[in-house]
């Protein structure tokens, strides 16, 4: 299924907590380079895809979170520093609540998944701030000093925060540790690799790569220390926190070209779904499942995962990808700058041994 | 992390921490091997094989003076106890010279890094290593970072930028790995040798700039911080969040961090937007993507819309992308009705 966002290049889509037939899209004109944004609430049903609201905003707008309190609001960050909060309930078009305090693009916001009272919102500005929707300002800045391009809650706790940024570390923060000069940072990772490390006998010679803009993350929704990122360079490569140094679990090579946007599955807990500029959507597996065939752990984090499937229908950069959390376990929607968003079932660009395994 | 919530933590007392380390387990198994150098990639069993590669490499190629062979293959007695802490630094450093340097030649390359295992033939390798650094580097011609503050929204453009341009800064990160272990071993044949090997390297990346050629120096020193004697530094800092962090401040920025740094909150923000400096990422970034001959970048609107901007037929005022007449000057859109996108409200 398919809806155009005409005029608009999609951004960033999120099937709704709270209805399996909902969808929200942002999107901007001229690709976002400059210009006005449009925020798209859609409705599925037997017709297909129909838009049940739109929103304009003055600026583009780059990325949204559904309120999860609340099965009628959804945030939405853009490109003048603002952070915009519509109400499907609320009669005419206009945000109910707005704050700005980011200086600069607001490229990432998403709802705390535990508490469901705040939310957490990243920015080029180089700062995570946390947010609750009741209140004016801010709860809490975090610096990074780095252009932040995506930030989350864990998905089963209420005070970590994770952060990915472009100077390719990893940043963990847990807002329960005392607020004193490391701003409540837990974990500083880099993606690229730690240096070698000197006198070190141990294990195989770790590969090390060069620094490069981390531009998406995702938190497994099973293994709730397991931690996605991607970027630049285009491998998605999986950390476990429970051991930070360790560098990556598995590393998944395959993308053509920068990885813009990650999602684990909510029902399977190996299977993740990425957008590249490669023009490509792709279904993965990082190999950690029981029926994957063990390996020699000394191959490296390269020798993890496969590559399940692939979606060559959208014909410019996919920047938004997501699952659908109700139904058919293999449901997703991804938008792209070719102004579509495709609703589709992974299943259909898979092998039927790996299609099985989607209930 | 511990230290740092009890209380202040200082250099002094993290070095101590790493000199009184308990290292009886690496100690084990250092004993347990029959030979020393078991562990280390370039030798084990290919050790004799490799040999007579080197001598023949060594006839036919580079005049390499005796002090460099005797340092490489030099076994370490067997049996070999691990030094004491205070003498780990010169430990690593011979450790290095036999296994790191070759395999860091590798390490842009991680596919290859099996096919080394099965052939065994270093100098091959770096052959092979060269082609294929000559060829990635004759597809990329930008320099790796750009500057430019500019001020329309430049998230995917530069994003675009720096994400197509990242075989760049490999390929200076291997020609300055290349170099460390002439460095390191203060040899100066060897320096000749592997100079010149990064002059034909040089000569087929066209246009080197100098900030890359200032980049990629950055990475040499940074290279030899870590692997002489100053580790001791890197690894206690390493070990510290906090310093850790603070250290990030001072490392080279990459990618959107280069357009606007966000550390620098006192940027003053550009007002004029310099048409031309449009013009120039749209074709760094078309240059980029040049050798992707698929249909669908061919057909990309995207990469068309970078055409334009490339070619000046289009650009961006205020909050609109205007198409340009040919002579330069501004038509009137709403009367062309080519107006490429209305403003909202």
């Amino acid at each position: 299924m398919e809806f155009r966002t005409a005029g608009y290049n999609g951004y960033a889509v999120k099937y709704s907590p709270y209805f399996d037939s909902r969808l929200a899209v942002v999107a901007s004109a001229n690709f976002g380079l400059v210009g006005n944004g449009r925020v798209y609430i859609l409705g599925l049903d037997a017709n297909g895809i129909h838009a049940e609201r739109v929103y304009d905003t003055p600026d583009s707008v780059y990325d949204l979170a559904w309120a999860e309190r609340n099965e009628t609001q959804v945030i939405v960050g853009g490109g003048d520093g603002s952070i915009k909060l519509f109400d499907t309930k609320s009669p005419d078009n206009f945000p109910v609540q707005e704050w700005k305090e980011h200086n600069r693009e607001v490229y990432s916001v998403n709802y705390n998944l535990v508490t469901k009272d705040s939310f957490v919102s990243s920015s080029w500005d180089g700062t995570v701030k946390v947010w609750d929707p009741v209140r004016p300002n801010s709860l809490l800045t975090l610096p990074t000093h780095s252009c932040t391009y995506s930030t989350a809650f864990a998905p089963r706790s209420p005070s970590i925060i994770s952060a990915v940024s472009s100077d390719s570390h990893l940043r963990i923060f847990d807002l329960r540790t005392n607020p004193s000069s490391a701003n409540h940072l837990v974990h500083l990772i880099p993606i690229h690799g730690y240096p070698p490390m000197p006198g070190s006998t141990y294990g195989p010679p770790r590969q090390t790569y060069a620094p490069s803009e981390c531009l998406t993350h995702d938190w497994n929704k099973y293994r709730d220390t397991v931690i996605a990122t991607a970027g630049v360079d285009q491998l998605i490569r999986t950390f476990d926190i429970r051991n930070p140094k360790a560098g990556p679990v598995a590393i998944l090579r395959g993308h053509d070209y920068a990885v813009r946007k990650l999602s684990w599955s909510p029902h399977l807990s190996d299977v993740l779904l990425s957008g590249s500029y490669d023009m490509t959507a792709r279904v993965w597996s990082d190999g950690s499942n029981a029926n994957a065939p063990s390996r020699p752990a000394n191959l490296g984090p390269e020798a993890w995962g496969d590559e399940l499937g692939r979606m060559n229908v959208h014909t410019e950069f996919v920047t938004g990808v997501d699952w659908c959390l109700f139904g058919a376990e293999g449901w997703v929607a991804t938008t792209a700058w070719d102004e579509r968003v495709c609703v589709w079932d992974v299943r259909s660009v898979m092998n039927p041994a790996n299609a099985s395994r989607f209930n | 992390m511990a230290d740092s919530m009890c209380g202040p933590s200082s250099a002094l007392q993290n070095f101590q921490k790493h000199s009184t380390i308990d290292r009886t387990l690496q100690q084990d198994r250092l004993i347990s091997r029959q030979t020393p150098s078991q562990g280390f990639r370039s030798s084990g069993l290919n050790a004799s094989h490799l040999d007579h590669e080197f001598e023949s490499f060594q006839a036919g190629q580079l005049p390499l003076d005796h002090g460099f062979q005797q340092n490489i293959f030099q076994p370490a007695p067997p049996g070999m106890q691990q030094p004491g802490p205070a003498n780990w630094a010169a430990d690593f450093q011979r450790m290095n010279i036999s296994s790191s340097a070759p395999q860091l030649q590798q390490q842009p390359y991680g596919m290859h890094a099996q096919q080394r295992l099965d052939t065994g033939g270093w100098h091959q390798d770096f052959a092979r290593q060269q082609n294929q650094m000559a060829d990635s580097s004759r597809n990329i011609q930008i320099p790796s970072h750009t500057n430019t503050p500019y001020n329309y929204s430049p998230m995917p453009v530069m994003g675009m930028m720096n994400q197509f341009s990242k075989i760049t800064p490999q390929s200076e990160l291997s020609i300055s790995q290349q170099k460390q272990p002439a460095e390191a071993f203060d040899d100066e044949a060897f320096a000749r040798a592997f100079e010149e090997a990064a002059q034909t390297e040089m000569e087929s990346m066209q246009d080197p700039t100098q900030e890359s050629t200032q980049n990629s120096t950055q990475n040499i020193e940074m290279g030899q911080d870590i692997l002489l004697n100053e580790s001791a530094e890197v690894l206690m800092a390493s070990d510290d969040l906090q310093m850790t962090s603070d250290e990030l401040l001072n490392q080279e920025r990459i990618g959107a961090d280069t357009i606007h740094d966000p550390f620098n909150q006192n940027e003053v923000k550009p007002e004029h937007q310099d048409p031309e400096e449009l013009a120039r990422t749209a074709a760094k970034l078309l240059d980029s993507v040049q050798h992707d001959q698929s249909v669908k970048f061919q057909n990309s609107q995207f990469l068309s819309l970078m055409r334009q901007f490339r070619d000046r037929e289009k650009t961006v005022e205020g909050d609109n992308i205007v198409t340009k007449n040919g002579m330069g000057g501004y038509q009137n859109q709403e009367m062309n009705g080519e107006r490429y996108q209305v403003q909202g409200p």
